[in-house]
């Protein structure tokens, strides 16, 4: 098992992984991280964006995953994997959890869409969004992955891959230039 | 009337603003980080007190955020806010918004004017 751990970790540090998290996305452990972003953010102004884009992703897999888990307070969250890694001139944002066929498909619409827009445009579809009523199901505002989508500085890179009977695994990456763009 | 409406407190958490909205001065502040987890749990009802202060008092009103970040979900109920504004101003009533920002964050500027453009309520952003 040691072994098997520090074969993992290497595996991870071969991958650039600054931050990996694997279970039930609970509200504390969002809330730590932020404040740790938060410090990071003073010096480093993207880190504000990729904190944007970190909550937005975790909270979708916290409502969203078709697999679940209590958390500490007893009630029932999302379960999935979230990841920040460094790749060359950018910082990889991340998620992965359980999506039923269906929701999978409307996923790789939407983003297939998203990547399609220019940033003005995006713009203007967050604002329609906001205010329109939320989507049948949504929890929150249903525009979070078009704020994904808007503080990107690539596009975004998304796959879905066979997971358990009935079940899709859905992953989705967002890039952050380290540095703000045109200061590079 | 004022009189029938009890001051809104709440204390700020690592994700929730501090709310702190006073009937009597009319000043309704909202305070730090913004990220519930559950958005409408947390200002359902908030709005609706914002709402029977409308309903129940003839004075001015001044909404004042003052966010350091603030998610998608809570951006919906600033929009709230927002339309609960300009429907009172269109009724004669007087609500300005006012929006602070740290002056080395100008995204939180931008956000705020981005919402804020349509409605037909005096906006201010203010730096700190």
């Amino acid at each position: 098992m040691a072994n098997d751990l520090l074969e993992f970790y290497n595996n991870m540090d071969a991958a650039n992984i600054l931050f990996a998290f694997k279970g039930v996305i609970s509200q504390s452990m969002l809330t730590q991280l932020a404040v740790v972003l938060k410090q990071q953010a003073q010096e480093e102004p993207q880190m504000q964006i990729l904190f944007g884009i970190f909550i937005e992703l975790s909270q979708n897999v916290r409502h969203y995953s078709a697999e679940q888990a209590f958390d500490a307070d007893k009630k029932p969250f999302g379960v999935g994997v979230v990841t920040v890694s460094e790749e060359g001139s950018v910082y990889s944002i991340s998620s992965g959890n359980a999506v039923t066929p269906e929701t999978a498909k409307r996923l790789v619409e939407d983003c297939t869409l998203l990547n399609t827009m220019e940033k003005s445009a995006l713009n203007r579809l967050y604002k329609e969004r906001l205010l329109a009523d939320p989507p049948e199901g949504s929890k929150g505002a249903g525009v979070g992955l078009i704020e994904i989508a808007r503080r990107s500085d690539l596009p975004l890179q998304f796959l879905v891959r066979d997971y358990k009977p009935g079940l899709q695994f859905f992953i989705l990456n967002a890039r952050v230039n380290k540095t703000i763009s045109g200061n590079a | 009337m004022t009189d029938s409406i009890q001051p809104l407190y709440i204390e700020e958490t690592d994700n929730t603003p501090r709310i702190d909205f006073d009937p009597v001065s009319a000043d309704l502040w909202l305070i730090g980080e913004s990220f519930p987890d559950l958005a409408h749990e947390f200002y359902k009802p908030i709005l609706q007190w914002f709402q029977g202060l409308v309903a129940s008092t003839r004075g001015p009103i001044c909404l004042k955020f003052k966010f350091t970040y603030f998610n998608t979900s809570t951006s919906k109920y600033i929009i709230n806010f927002l339309s609960l504004a300009e429907g009172a101003v269109a009724a004669g009533r007087s609500v300005e918004v006012e929006w602070y920002y740290p002056t080395d964050d100008e995204n939180i500027k931008k956000n705020g004017l981005e919402l804020a453009d349509g409605f037909k309520v005096m906006f201010t952003t203010i730096a700190y």
